[in-house]
């Protein structure tokens, strides 16, 4: 009798927060069009940066940040004084910065517009970003995230990876606490909670990061209360993502898994500008990016050295090839250098051990247990096998009597089937000739569920490389070619380095035909057809990284959907064949009368 | 008789001629009309809709759902809350997998998305008949296919018609003031001795009820203009209405951007999912298979020839 033991996998969706994302971009585009709305980390740097004006500063409030956008003068340029607590008298007249009061107006208007549209080209980049990898990203944006879809395959089918848990409705309480908590943040502040918490509640908890401000500590303490009540421990090596609920705060979800909880913008929006202060040189390279996805070298100490990094303590994620590195090899290359970037060439490889070999590549392997009465998971560790669980041995599984289990999984399911087959054929002796199925006393080369084949590898050659081939990168052709198209329409040369040629009106080809008081009198229509151009110009950018997006993608996609596709269809063809084979005559073919034709 | 018989021959080409002449202005009037409007496309289903005027493609208002409109911030909120519903149901189409099928290539329903779609005159094509054909008028329009791609061409020409809009309204400055039309919606006005005004500035010189309508109910005769309304109102009108298409084209391309990925791998992620449902099937059909071959052992185990049960048997234990 055998005994299969089903592994709780939930198939649910997630619920979203039902508020639509233009919604969310619409209130934030307000920043961008309307000039007289300041982002408070602007306005902050506006009066940091005044204080540099001029020989002894000049003391600026919020209020004259908004006077200055909004052109009121005389509320802008009274009462001024100098960081020395002086009055400041400014002068009247155009004169430069900061001698006069509308050179005064118009420098903090030329700081306030350029930070803006740094903000407005930042938020196009994330979005470029967002259009390209959100739903491969790897986090819970369920359903629409392709690493989660192929988690719930391979589970089914393997039986192995992460598991998926329930969340418990003990937390709920402490939900409604995170919700208020959320609630109560403004824009700003809830825009650094979210990013302060991305990578997780412990992550943000070890890394310590002081530029973090305390608006987050109501919702560290909820987040912390929670992952008590979720049983979440940071030092678990269990590979589990917890189901959550969706929260009250549009676009903002929760993510949960075995070792850590945190927060995820649904459909990132915005970038978050931590602060904002004056470059010493120019071009200024601030070192930002530690708690982003992609580096390595984290911070803080894990007991898990794979989880180190953000982007692989993901549950699908550490299955990358970023994630498995090669171990180190003693390559004998020159030249080596740390300043700069040359080509290297190496004599040889040490070892030929590659990606696809290195420690977190299982080799397929799946027992059958002897059912003794222990559990087949650990109770301790949802998704994990029992360790006290006794290896099935061979010959003895399918026989009469015999008690086994494994997991529920699809390729389980066909081992088992397998194993049963070889065992009947086992205690036989057959006839050659009479089945073309095994030979006298013929037994299998090799059991592929209990033991890795020992011809692996002699026929099918692991290729060196990963592999799904990446696409070329095309970047720089891409930046080429729109500084070229950029430089012709604004009417200046192309420079040999990208990005360096700047709009200059006097150098626009105009054809003007008419007279001198025409072409004065078109001065407006003329400054609205170069915003339009401008306008033209700057969308052209993000149409340009769209099609690359695309390209890029359906290369990517193709590699790794081809092979998968493959497989169904074979998977659905031997399904289908078993539709076709005839069935015996009789209950057991031996048992009943034997055909004549079977004895010639 | 021969002159009666060449007139009558000269009569009948004429006549035959004019015929001919009428037959094809009109079969080229219904050729042009198709081409005017595009034509109507490819396949995908229609619906007549004979509320909107014939189908154009022109920078105006006319024809849409800001034609009545003469308020900036209306016209702001009907666009606001057009976009979002249109996005939500968008996301929800992208997210909601029980919309989703697996077993058939059904349409997935999208009726605010056709709504907007109907209210747009460049989403509709004229449709020509022979009545239309022979005296140039009397074109029915037809919708135009909304399929599930249609979706970012859809929202692009209603941004333009919202941009047509706020262009006009723009340019109409001077009417939108002299109607009190500049003001937000829910402003308050009252009758004066000189015209309609505000009420906060009205302040203690109203005469008539307090109404939220520009023309305060047409209580009084017309808005009350001062020589400084005149100079400032329609220029800080104008102004305003420059940033708002400036809003609403940022907003809509970093929609579309963002929708980018989703729409991308929507027919990845529904084909993995359908693979999912599919699988739990193949999952249960393989259990039950070795289910079966669990008793494979005992099948076999019967004495035949074929079997050999001697304890010397080199493969029996």
């Amino acid at each position: 009798m055998r005994i299969c033991a089903f592994l709780l996998w939930l198939i649910l969706p997630m619920t979203a927060s039902a508020a639509s994302i233009f919604d969310t971009f619409w209130q934030e585009a307000a920043d961008d069009a309307y000039e007289t709305l300041v982002p408070k980390k602007v306005t902050d740097y506006v009066i940091e940066v005044a204080k540099t004006w001029g020989e002894d500063g000049i003391v600026l409030t919020e209020s004259d940040v908004l006077a200055a956008m909004k052109g009121n003068t005389s509320a802008l340029c009274n009462g001024k004084k100098n960081v020395a607590g002086q009055p400041l008298k400014l002068a009247d007249g155009t004169a430069e910065l900061p001698t006069t009061c509308r050179g005064l107006m118009q420098g903090i208007v030329n700081l306030v517009s350029a930070e803006k549209e740094a903000m407005k080209l930042a938020d196009d980049l994330l979005a470029l970003a967002v259009a390209s990898e959100l739903v491969t990203a790897d986090e819970p944006r369920e359903p629409m995230d392709i690493p989660l879809a192929v988690q719930g395959l391979k589970r089914l089918w393997q039986s192995t990876g992460a598991v998926r848990l329930p969340w418990d409705p003990a937390a709920d309480e402490a939900l409604g606490t995170l919700n208020s908590a959320l609630s109560a943040l403004e824009t700003e502040e809830l825009h650094e909670v979210v990013y302060r918490f991305h990578h997780g509640y412990y992550r943000d908890s070890i890394e310590r990061d002081d530029r973090f401000g305390p608006a987050g500590d109501e919702v560290e303490s909820a987040l912390s209360f929670i992952a008590g009540m979720l049983d979440i421990d940071p030092n678990s090596t269990v590979h589990a993502d917890i189901m959550t609920p969706s929260l009250g705060i549009p676009n903002v979800g929760l993510w949960a898994r075995a070792d850590d909880i945190g927060l995820l913008w649904n459909v990132p929006t915005s970038s978050f500008v931590m602060s904002l202060a004056l470059p010493e040189e120019y071009p200024a390279y601030h070192e930002f990016g530690d708690n982003l996805a992609y580096p390595f070298s984290y911070e803080g100490s894990f007991s898990d050295a794979t989880r180190s990094s953000p982007l692989c303590s993901r549950n699908m994620g550490r299955f990358g090839y970023l994630c498995r590195p090669i171990p180190s090899t003693d390559l004998d290359c020159d030249p080596r250098s740390t300043d700069r970037i040359s080509l290297t060439r190496c004599e040889e490889l040490s070892q030929t051990e590659n990606v696809s070999q290195t420690s977190s590549q299982c080799i397929l392997d799946y027992p059958i247990y002897v059912d003794n009465g222990t559990d087949l998971y650990d109770p301790d560790r949802p998704g994990e096998l029992h360790p006290e669980l006794i290896r099935a041995g061979t010959g003895t599984i399918c026989q009469s009597g015999a008690t086994v289990q494994y997991p529920a999984g699809i390729v389980q399911n066909l081992c088992y089937t397998d194993v049963c087959l070889r065992e009947s054929m086992s205690g036989h002796t057959l006839i050659p000739g009479r089945n073309p199925v095994l030979a006298y006393q013929g037994t299998s080369p090799q059991l592929a569920c209990t033991r890795p084949d020992p011809a692996l590898g002699t026929f099918l050659e692991i290729p060196m490389t990963t592999p799904t081939p990446l696409p070329p990168y095309i970047g720089t052709s891409l930046v080429q070619e729109f500084t070229t198209t950029f430089c012709q329409t604004t009417g200046s040369l192309p420079h040999p380095l990208g990005g360096l040629c700047k709009y200059d009106e006097t150098q626009r080809s105009t054809t003007f035909t008419t007279s001198q008081l025409q072409q004065l009198s078109r001065t407006e229509n003329e400054k609205t057809t170069v915003e339009d151009e401008q306008r033209f110009i700057r969308s052209l950018p993000v149409g340009v990284a769209l099609r690359s997006i695309t390209d890029q993608s359906l290369v990517t996609h193709r590699t790794a959907l081809q092979p998968f596709i493959a497989f169904l269809d074979a998977f659905s063809s031997l399904l289908l064949e078993l539709l076709q084979a005839p069935p015996p005559d009789a209950m057991c073919p031996w048992t009943g009368p034997v055909p004549i034709s079977a004895t010639s | 008789m021969p002159a009666q018989k060449q007139q009558r021959h000269t009569a009948w080409t004429v006549f035959v001629l004019s015929l001919i002449a009428l037959i094809v202005g009109a079969v080229t009037t219904v050729l042009r009309a198709d081409l005017d409007a595009g034509g109507s496309g490819t396949g995908g289903s229609s619906s007549s809709s004979s509320s909107l005027a014939p189908a154009y493609r022109e920078c105006s208002s006319r024809g849409t759902m800001f034609e009545d409109i003469r308020n900036l911030d209306e016209a702001r909120n009907l666009f606001a809350s057009t976009m979002g519903r249109v996005t939500e149901e968008r996301q929800k189409l992208l997210t909601d997998t029980s919309n989703w099928s697996c077993t058939a290539a059904t349409a997935m329903p999208m009726p605010t998305l056709t709504e907007l779609a109907d209210s747009l005159p460049a989403w509709h094509y004229r449709k020509s008949n022979l009545f239309s054909g022979l005296f140039g008028f009397g074109y029915t329009t037809e919708l135009r296919p909304v399929t599930f791609a249609s979706f970012s061409s859809i929202v692009g020409e209603y941004l333009r018609v919202y941009e047509c809009t706020v262009a006009e309204l723009q340019s109409s400055a001077f009417v939108i003031v002299s109607n009190n039309q500049d003001y937000p919606p829910g402003t308050q006005f009252c009758c004066t001795q000189n015209g309609c005004e505000e009420a906060t500035r009205a302040a203690s010189l109203c005469t008539g009820a307090v109404t939220d309508k520009p023309d305060c109910g047409g209580e009084c005769s017309q808005a009350k203009l001062s020589m400084l309304d005149l100079a400032k109102r329609p220029t800080s009108f104008s102004a305003r209405a420059i940033p708002e298409r400036t809003r609403a084209r940022i907003a809509v391309e970093r929609t579309l951007t963002a929708l980018h990925s989703y729409e991308m791998e929507h027919e990845t992620i529904r084909q993995l999912s359908c693979a999912e449902r599919a699988t739990l099937d193949a999952l249960s059909m393989t259990a039950l298979l070795s289910e079966a071959a669990s008793c494979l052992p005992k099948i076999w185990d019967v004495s035949t020839s074929l079997h050999d049960r001697s304890p010397y048997s080199p493969i029996n234990p």
